[in-house]
């Protein structure tokens, strides 16, 4: 079990975050969300041991990782929002070196090495250097690379940016496969309709603080055939012909809309013809049902 | 089921494993470093080399029929600040590189010992400088006819004196910001150039600056180099010994805390 209790972190006068209280069990993905700047990265640097804390404990299997910075980097292995070092380095050579230097023998660290990038579909770029693979594959080997003889706790920082979509399910599946072995994986990531099938646990930072924290959140029951059309590139002053609908703006620029499912047609028509005027670039139309952002999973919170 | 679920890749259910040998991380870390900075290698050595062509065929310009000892001064003192530009320049404008792009955090992250870190990537570092002072010692050889001699000295003291830039030079890019550390270790290079007794004699310093350069680094790197190198003239001080020992345990000491620090 690892324990995290009244944790708090502070940069001069910024708290980075605030007073975290939490606990994980092994065999579970979960998934660690929150805004930019909500303090997830920071804890995650607070387990690996590379953040101190100003105040507070983390304990891993009744060890103090926090007075024992070494131990948690044996504990934990992490693959951080930064690019892991490939100039110059093959996807091969790169995951070995990781499974060596996290203690395995040379035989031991080629077989890893050979599952692992056949498991993730890397072989064809496995004796490319570094700077000749696209940002994907780069991601890829990190992700590999942190996986390759990891420890009973694997920390991801956004694992899935820049992967292609065909390989994001190879990951995920990859990911679930550790939790099932006995891993602890903690994943922090921004994609929730991407992750949320595969998340057992979602603990929600805000602001530094843990403002949620549910067991695999399942996609709330839908308000009676409601709509969701979302408009992207929109102004955000957009008048919809929906008069009970108020358009919300998104974190990610875009505009949302629910409508009754019988206005369909004409929400439809209007968002098509909006696009021809070049008023919105692009639109979706979705059961309002499904549970594809931060958003909606704060909103979920909120009503339990 | 995937492949790798099959394959024991990772350690799920067993405890913490102990920390592994040191020797072995520092073999494996300098193994790695060094296939990453493989590419640097060839512009490396061209840099060097030019340095130590520009100190000995450019710096023997402001000397008119020089003499054999001054030949000798300038000479090692090319070698002298070969290792010093690659601890104190170089490597540091290396580090700061990869402490922007953030592969220093990722490899503080690693399961090691922070000193195996600090001693493979200084090793690495040194071995990679050796190909650029020999290009040094080859325009000795073609300028002046000045063949340096190896004897167990030069096996003691090179490699300290290589280590010793390193481990200032490491720890000057890991606590400094990556422009104020750029800014520090061209003046440091400066001054082991124009103001301290590498490439000429101590005497032609102001006193306070003799006295001050006899508890800096430099000074006792260039006459260990020059002892070391041209030994039928010059024997090794102790002095000149304990005084870069004892520069060579602080700045280790500063590199490995400067690594194993925690935001």
């Amino acid at each position: 079990m690892l324990h995290i209790r009244h944790l708090t972190k502070c940069y001069g006068t910024v708290e980075a975050n605030h007073d975290i209280t939490v606990s994980f069990k092994p065999g579970q993905v979960v998934g660690l969300l929150g805004h930019n700047g909500a303090g997830k990265s920071t804890l995650l640097g607070q387990l690996v041991g590379a953040v101190r804390p100003t105040s507070g404990t983390v304990h891993f299997a009744g060890s103090d990782l926090v007075a024992d910075p070494a131990l948690a980097r044996r504990a934990c292995s992490i693959m951080g929002q930064s690019a892991a070092p490939m100039r110059g380095v093959t996807p091969r050579n790169a995951v070995t070196s990781m499974a060596r230097l996290r203690g395995r023998t040379k035989r031991a660290a080629t077989a890893i090495t050979d599952d692992l990038l056949a498991t993730l579909e890397l072989g064809g770029w496995a004796d490319t250097t570094g700077e000749r693979l696209s940002g994907g594959i780069r991601r890829l080997t990190a992700y590999a690379m942190a996986c390759a003889g990891a420890g009973p706790v694997i920390l991801l920082d956004e694992p899935t940016n820049d992967v292609d979509p065909m390989r994001r399910p190879i990951l995920w599946e990859h990911t679930a496969g550790l939790a099932r072995k006995g891993h602890l994986v903690i994943v922090v990531t921004h994609n929730l309709a991407e992750a949320q099938p595969r998340l057992d646990r979602v603990v929600i930072l805000r602001a530094g603080r843990v403002v949620g924290d549910d067991p695999r959140p399942r996609p709330r029951e839908a308000p009676e055939g409601a709509l969701r059309l979302t408009l992207f590139g929109a102004d955000s002053g957009l008048k919809t012909p929906f008069p009970s609908a108020t358009p919300v703006p998104r974190e990610d620029g875009s505009l949302l809309v629910t409508f009754s499912t019988s206005d369909g047609p004409q929400a439809l028509d209007w968002a098509a013809r909006c696009q021809a005027r070049g008023l919105v670039t692009d639109f979706s139309i979705t059961p309002a049902a499904s549970l594809s952002t931060l958003e909606d999973l704060y909103a979920e919170l909120h009503e339990n | 089921m995937p492949s790798s679920m099959r394959t024991d890749t990772s350690r799920a259910a067993q405890p913490v494993g102990a920390p592994t040998p040191w020797l072995r991380d520092v073999a494996l870390l300098m193994r790695w470093s060094g296939s990453r900075y493989r590419y640097l290698l060839p512009a490396f050595t061209v840099i060097q080399a030019v340095f130590a062509v520009a100190i000995i065929v450019g710096f023997a310009f402001l000397l008119r029929n020089p003499t054999a000892a001054e030949v000798q001064q300038l000479a090692s003192g090319a070698w002298t600040m070969g290792i010093i530009s690659v601890g104190l320049v170089i490597g540091p404008q290396i580090i700061g590189t990869e402490k922007s792009e953030g592969v220093l955090d990722y490899i503080h992250h690693l399961p090691v010992r922070r000193s195996a870190i600090v001693v493979a990537d200084s090793s690495v570092w040194a071995a990679a400088a050796l190909p650029g002072l020999c290009a040094g010692v080859i325009a000795a050889r073609i300028r002046f006819g000045l063949v340096p001699t190896l004897s167990w000295t030069t096996l003691v003291v090179v490699p300290l004196a290589l280590m010793t830039c390193m481990f200032l030079g490491s720890a000057i890019a890991h606590l400094l910001r990556p422009n104020v550390s750029g800014v520090l270790t061209q003046v440091c290079l400066l001054f082991a150039l124009l103001f301290a007794p590498v490439t000429f004699p101590a005497d032609r310093l102001p006193l306070w600056l003799q006295a001050a350069n006899a508890y800096l680094p430099f000074e006792p790197i260039a006459n260990l180099v020059r002892a070391a190198t041209i030994s039928d003239s010059h024997e090794p001080a102790m002095r000149d010994l304990l005084v870069l020992t004892v520069w060579c345990a602080i700045a280790y000491t500063a590199d490995v805390r400067a690594v194993a620090h925690r935001r």
